[in-house]
């Protein structure tokens, strides 16, 4: 009798262990579903974000497209940001410009380059704002700036961030 | 209950034990053994018909006398105190019997007036153990045992509800024997049996006995209750007999009439099994409107039974209901996947743009807490007085954003150049507005070069921007 009671009180556990269970997993499935339906609010939410954002959104990732160049080939790119960094600083009234690059202390997405030049306070002023302008890209991190012996302009060693991005190609790879 | 096709009772009279069943309202015994035979320990289950050994064995009904009444008093109430109780006084009282506390139970007394407040009743025959073993091990131990003077009790109330409050007796008269209830205010108090002879021929012989014998009972009665029998009832196949003893007797006796639903009890059927012959299912059947004693843990199994029972009801529902709503939960889930897929599939990309987008404000943010080279260097040569030209000058925009400047003050006098240096401290505090104010001692005076009418004062100062 002491048997039968016994498996009675087992089958009665075994059926609310059963029932315990299922409230486990329907609590289980409620938070996965509330989860997905909350991802599902903030996709919407970011959906009418954009739409009602579209030209802002649009404007601000062109401008950080902007700050990085893509490239296909960092040395061939390194010789045209030269040339126009070059050809800049003359149409700036820059003088004894002289650039150097060096490729082993890339850091990431930068190269940093540094460039030598002779000028007036202001030229240079003029440049830097030039620079800032048309290529937004080339960073400007540092100015030395030394009086020539003769009292006569500045030399200036300018440290130029190069910042770019590896273009993809069509089959979208790097 | 017991007319269920897998149920029966035993009945044990005289020294023969009786496997029996109802079918409809008529009893049959299915089999019956020697109580002694049946008791021997080489006495299988084998020997005994599979009708029997496949059944629940409801009750065991036995003669009166092996079962015992004791009144016990007692202040509490509680299950809880008054079964330890009752075991406890009935293992001291019966040492002899060391199961006794197993099979017992008790009643409270509903008069003021008796002796105690429970009434405990109990097996207190060796032989009741013995078959209570044995029944066991064949698995087909009776869930309650009684005697035929409780159900007859019950019975007696039920058709006499007004006996409730008095004294009453009861003669059971068999062709072989005649059997006594004796009870007061509802309670059993004894009973007694009566073989006749076999050479008792007359009747007059046989009524004279039982004449005796009844008296005998009624001065019992008196002695014990200190109260007059008011209500003497017959049972007997012979009409004449309430008749007969009444005018032996010297008082009236009332004939007991059953409504037996047009089932006579089998004449056969109640010399075989006794006093238990004349009972209907509706009379044994529950268990629980008269009194019976069931094993220990039977008892117990019996009251969780409802717990249990409900326990596992409500589980069951709870489980079903858990699981429609868990069907419900998947089906909610799984429900219109193609456009819940292209909903994600457009929110991954709308998510993926706003990533973007806020990588692309992070960093035109920190672009632009970045001072800008050129103003920078606009801006302080706009804060430089005539008089101070730049020797040499060191901006750092990238990390830490610092300027540090070396220029020469070219001043007449001391009062001169202090001038120009607080109107220079003086610019620089109003144009970089968020860096820290330069104090004059923040300024480093370098070595004084004079001239003609003139002092160059070489100064060298760090601005944090």
């Amino acid at each position: 009798m002491k048997n039968r009671l016994t498996r009675n009180w087992i089958v009665v556990g075994i059926i609310w262990a059963g029932a315990l269970t299922m409230t486990y997993l329907n609590l289980q499935m409620i938070q996965q579903i509330k989860t997905e339906q909350e991802s599902i609010e903030f996709m919407q939410m970011d959906d009418v974000f954009l739409k009602n954002n579209f030209e802002k959104v649009i404007q601000v990732l062109k401008r950080r497209a902007s700050l990085h160049k893509p490239i296909d080939s960092i040395q061939i790119e390194l010789l045209s940001i030269e040339n126009r960094l070059r050809s800049l600083a003359q149409k700036k009234g820059l003088s004894e410009i002289r650039l150097a690059s060096d490729q082993t202390a890339m850091q990431g997405d930068r190269i940093p380059l540094e460039m030598y030049v002779t000028s007036t306070y202001r030229d240079l002023v003029f440049w830097l704002r030039a620079l800032e302008t048309d290529a937004p890209f080339l960073v400007v991190t540092g100015v030395k700036m030394t009086e020539n012996k003769d009292g006569e302009g500045y030399r200036f060693q300018v440290g130029i961030d190069f910042r770019f991005s590896v273009a993809e190609d069509e089959n979208g790879s790097a | 209950m017991l007319k269920t096709k897998n149920s029966g009772i035993t009945v044990v009279h005289g020294d023969t034990l009786f496997f029996v069943s109802y079918a409809g309202e008529a009893m049959q015994v299915d089999h019956a053994v020697s109580l002694n035979l049946f008791l021997e320990d080489d006495y299988a289950a084998s020997s005994i018909p599979a009708v029997v050994r496949g059944r629940k064995n409801r009750l065991l009904v036995v003669p009166d006398y092996w079962i015992g009444q004791t009144n016990l008093t007692l202040q509490s109430q509680k299950r809880s105190i008054v079964v330890p109780f009752v075991e406890r006084k009935l293992a001291s009282e019966h040492p002899e019997l060391p199961d006794i506390g197993l099979f017992f139970d008790y009643a409270f007394s509903k008069e003021p007036s008796e002796p105690g407040n429970i009434s405990a009743f109990f097996l207190q025959d060796p032989l009741s153990f013995k078959l209570y073993q044995k029944l066991t091990t064949l698995d087909i131990a009776p869930m309650d045992i009684t005697i035929p003077a409780y159900v007859w009790g019950k019975k007696l109330e039920k058709l006499h509800p007004e006996l409730v409050d008095s004294g009453s007796g009861l003669i059971q008269k068999l062709s072989s024997a005649c059997h006594l209830y004796f009870y007061h205010k509802g309670r059993f108090l004894f009973s007694r049996s009566i073989q006749f002879s076999d050479s008792a021929g007359e009747d007059t012989e046989t009524l004279d006995a039982l004449t005796y014998e009844i008296n005998q009972s009624f001065y019992l009665f008196s002695q014990k209750e200190k109260a007059d029998l008011e209500h003497i009832f017959i049972h007997s196949s012979r009409k004449e007999d309430a008749a007969d003893l009444a005018e032996s007797l010297g008082r009236k006796i009332h004939s007991l009439d059953i409504d037996d639903g047009g089932n006579a009890p089998n004449q056969e059927m109640t010399e075989m099994l006794g006093p238990c012959g004349v009972f209907t299912p509706k009379d044994l059947s529950p268990v629980r409107k008269y009194m019976a004693v069931a094993q220990k843990d039977h008892a117990r199994a019996r009251e969780w039974r409802p717990v249990q029972i409900s326990g596992a009801i409500i589980g069951i529902l709870l489980f079903l209901v858990l699981g429609g709503e868990h069907f419900f939960l998947l089906k909610w889930a799984k429900q219109d996947p193609g456009i819940e897929n292209a909903g994600i599939m457009a929110g991954q990309s709308s998510r993926e743009t706003i990533q973007q987008y806020n990588e692309a404000l992070d960093l035109i943010l920190q672009e632009t807490r970045r001072p800008s080279s050129w103003k920078t260097m606009k801006d302080v040569v706009s804060c430089l007085p005539e008089n101070v030209r730049v020797q040499e000058m060191e901006l750092l925009v990238a990390e830490n954003p610092n300027l540090s400047l070396t220029c020469v003050v070219r001043a007449e006098d001391m009062a001169k150049f202090r001038s120009s240096l607080s109107m220079l401290l003086e610019n620089l505090g109003n144009t970089f507005t968020t860096s820290p104010r330069l104090g004059k001692r923040d300024i480093e005076l370098g070595e004084i070069l004079p001239g003609q009418g003139y002092t160059d004062y070489p100064i060298q100062f760090e601005l944090r921007l």
